[in-house]
């Protein structure tokens, strides 16, 4: 809440925040178009939910107003499996199936990471934080 | 080579709804620059921060040196924020609240 507060003072009043989150608890792994796997991306969910927890506790306070909400598909796209395997193995609360890890290291064509990724823009209220 | 979304989507639907022309621009939680390349192109004024000083490299150069002059860039996260109030016209928080 506090970060929240620190972004509402530094904007204009009617200023705007554009907010995206990669949403999929499960995003598709891919090479040539057949599926390699799934990431495991549950702990990440729970990320999210305290994250809109605060975001409920900004526009409850007055502080932001709903604009807008959609979703749409952002495909990342490595060279190998293995550098694919070495970018998402940093990825925050991500869990790579062993199965996955196995079919990654074996691919050495382009691989696709689809996540479903929800875009919210709020307005900043008048008001000011206290 | 890592390529994220190389054909765009996420900087078409921001564009598609805010615009960042001549604005002046927070970017929360940079990263390496998801989306300050896609403001330092538009924007009159970018402030970029991270946590990271890895990633905050990262974002730097990613930029041409024509868009580096309008980005500042702060080792720091959201908390940390501290800047005069109300300067900001839009606020990108990419992947990052």
């Amino acid at each position: 809440m506090h970060a929240l507060r620190n972004v509402h003072a530094a904007l204009t009043p009617g200023g705007f925040v554009v907010d995206t989150q990669p949403l999929s608890p499960h995003p598709r792994v891919a090479a040539d178009s057949a599926e390699l796997g799934t990431l495991d991306m549950r702990e990440w969910a729970d990320t999210i939910r305290a994250v809109d927890e605060r975001i409920n506790e900004a526009v409850g306070a007055g502080l932001f107003d709903m604009q807008h909400e959609e979703r749409f598909v952002v495909t990342d796209a490595f060279d190998t499996g293995a550098q694919c395997l070495e970018t998402i193995s940093n990825w925050r609360d991500t869990r790579i199936p062993r199965s996955l890890v196995s079919r990654l290291d074996a691919t050495h064509v382009m691989v696709t990471v689809e996540q479903v990724v929800r875009l919210r823009v709020f307005r900043r209220a008048t008001r000011s934080a206290s | 080579m890592q390529r994220r979304d190389e054909v765009g989507v996420e900087a078409a639907a921001i564009a598609a709804l805010v615009s960042l022309e001549g604005k002046r621009v927070l970017d929360v939680g940079c990263g390496e620059g998801r989306l300050t390349t896609f403001a330092a192109a538009r924007a009159a004024s970018v402030y970029a921060f991270d946590p990271s000083a890895e990633n905050v490299a990262a974002a730097r150069l990613a930029l041409t040196d024509e868009q580096s002059s309008r980005v500042r860039f702060g080792v720091h996260g959201a908390e940390a924020l501290d800047l005069p109030r109300e300067r900001f016209d839009v606020a990108l928080c990419g992947w990052s609240l």
